[in-house]
């Protein structure tokens, strides 16, 4: 169990796949421009992402390796396109305003690279704690960055108004620009207190 | 013939840089930051793409047209196209190795990095989705990749130079790269409204 | 040989369950996801025809001759039905914008001759400026004006400060549909 909880730990700060390993930043800064598609996309990419990992870890002994990829492949997509049709089918708005990026998981590198650098050589208890963790991580991330761009941009919390009538919205949040600027202020945030923890 | 030059003008400037798919749509960012750190790499990143993304673009419009439309299987259209896409690349590859050993040499390396660009998924999804005939699914897979190498190129050439600048502390690597890009996306918000 | 047999095993097996999988999944969501686009159609018609009871989709053809314009495309048209007779026209058009096409849906009373509706379905305009242009203080403009208006900004219909070029795209629509929709009153 101890364990566990170290590999789950992982994905949060330490390694966390957005702000350490650069990994799957495109769905993070085109959906993050309101906290309810953020919660969306995050569970989205933990259910895709725990399912894979799962699946291939237990699958790890029966796989030749010449096919690993294809077959990684083929488990990621299948998770995928379930995601995809189950929200169009329950969540329309949400799956209208995430557009692309929903079928676009499947490419998520934080789910390809996982699954070949984690699920595939540890068995289904760790793979899942590790996909748990960088999945939190990453819907950590979205959320935060979703908040600010949210709150600024429209002047909303999850589409309740916070600010008077009189407050215009900023457009450069919501625009690309905004989050581009956002992570970049986000990583040099974590930088700054990983190094101070050090010390 | 004036009308038909006309759309296809539109798509190329839209596609390449009103709807520049890194910096106004967020698609392919990973080998951007991860491909950007000199001009030499980011050419030949910019090729591969290119070359990949034109190739997948026709075979997914036709299996899309000829195969899934008519048989009434959209809903496996992830997983077609990025198996598609992943066969793609690995033929791709071993072809190049055996016969244009040149051109395997400038982008050979590239190449596996290319199955999980999401910026060739996307472009496959998005010339099906517009609906566009294969003519056109050519040129916006072009012009998309045009883009793309554009932006990228743009990036390494500011990379190059933030080398020899004083960054402050916390700014180095990443941080920086991206503030680079935030600046370079309001560039590009200009072109906005150039497409009427 | 054994491993050509071995890898081609583990690839069948793990696509059949692939394919098996998805096609459940397919066939549970599939009624539902019609049903949703369905609704969300009928939502969207009872918006901008309020008093149609039911609505039942007709060729654009057979409302007349289509005014011809590179910006503006007629998608489809709609007869809004009450007590049994047809007393309006939804149509829905697409509409070139700032950023791209504004789809609109207008409804029109084709007994009084006016706009009962209007509603943006898609756009692509910038968000916090033409982005408004979806909005209900903008779009209230339209409501109840006879088809003989002009429909042009700055004459009887006040742009959103900002974003003129998405204000007369939403404009234009309006007026090209009265035009389509005043030969068919006649």
């Amino acid at each position: 169990m101890r364990e566990f909880w170290h590999y789950f730990k992982n994905g949060l700060l330490g390694e966390n796949p957005v702000l350490k390993l650069m990994i799957g930043l495109c769905s993070v800064l085109a959906v993050s421009v309101r906290v309810d598609n953020c919660l969306g996309m995050g569970m989205a990419v933990i259910f895709v992402l725990t399912c894979s990992s799962l699946v291939i870890s237990l699958m790890r002994n029966f796989v030749p390796n010449e096919v690993r990829i294809p077959i990684f492949i083929v488990v990621i997509s299948t998770f995928t396109t379930i995601v995809d049709l189950v929200m169009k089918a329950y969540l329309p708005p949400l799956s209208k305003a995430m557009g692309i990026f929903i079928p676009l998981i499947v490419v998520n590198c934080i789910i390809m690279a996982r699954a070949e650098a984690f699920a595939s050589r540890k068995p289904p208890l760790y793979a899942v704690a590790d996909a748990l963790g960088m999945g939190v991580g990453y819907t950590l991330v979205i959320t935060a960055i979703g908040v600010v761009r949210e709150l600024f941009g429209y002047g909303e919390f999850l589409s309740h108004p916070v600010f008077p009538e009189s407050f215009q919205g900023m457009m450069a949040m919501i625009l690309p620009p905004g989050a581009f600027l956002l992570i970049g202020i986000y990583i040099a945030i974590l930088n700054w207190s990983l190094r101070r923890a050090k010390r | 013939m004036s009308t038909e030059f006309l759309t296809i003008f539109k798509i190329i400037v839209s596609a390449a840089f009103v709807d520049n798919i890194i910096l106004a749509r967020y698609i392919g960012l990973c080998p951007y930051i991860g491909m950007s750190s000199s001009v030499a790499n980011s050419i030949g990143m910019g090729m591969a793409v290119t070359f990949v993304m034109v190739l997948a673009s026709i075979v997914t419009w036709i299996l899309w047209n000829y195969v899934l439309v008519p048989f009434g299987l959209e809903y496996l259209r992830i997983m077609v196209f990025i198996l598609v896409i992943a066969t793609l690349v690995q033929l791709v590859e071993i072809l190049l190795k055996k016969n244009v050993p040149n051109l395997y040499r400038a982008m050979g390396i590239y190449l596996p990095l290319i199955t999980t660009n999401c910026a060739i998924l996307a472009v496959t999804f998005l010339g099906v989705d517009y609906g566009y005939p294969l003519f056109q699914v050519v040129i916006y897979s072009i012009s998309v990749a045009l883009g793309f190498t554009v932006a990228l190129i743009l990036l390494a050439g500011i990379r190059e130079r933030l080398r020899l600048a004083k960054v402050p502390n916390f700014w180095q690597g990443y941080p920086i790269v991206f503030i680079a890009t935030c600046l370079l996306a309001i560039a590009f918000l200009g072109f906005k409204g150039l497409v009427k | 040989m054994t491993k050509i047999l071995r890898t081609a095993l583990a690839l069948t097996v793990v696509c059949g369950v692939a394919a098996l999988a998805l096609s459940f999944v397919y066939v549970v969501t599939r009624e539902r996801i019609a049903s949703e686009a369905r609704k969300e159609l009928d939502e969207a018609l009872a918006l901008v025809f309020p008093e149609g009871e039911n609505f039942t989709p007709i060729d654009l053809a057979t409302l007349g001759p289509i005014p011809e314009s590179k910006e503006l495309q007629f998608l489809e048209a709609y007869e809004a039905i009450k007590g049994g007779k047809r007393q309006g026209i939804v149509v829905k058009v697409a509409s070139t914008g700032y950023g791209g096409p504004i789809v609109l849906l207008i409804g029109v009373d084709t007994e009084k001759g006016t706009i009962t509706g209007i509603r943006v379905l898609e756009h692509q305009e910038t968000p916090g400026l033409g982005s408004n242009v979806a909005a209900e203080p903008f779009l209230s403009q339209f409501l109840g004006k006879p088809l003989t208006s002009p429909f042009t900004i700055g004459e009887d219909v006040q742009a959103v400060s900002g974003a003129t070029i998405s204000s007369r795209a939403v404009a234009r629509a309006c007026g090209k549909v009265a035009e389509l929709l005043r030969g068919e009153r006649e």
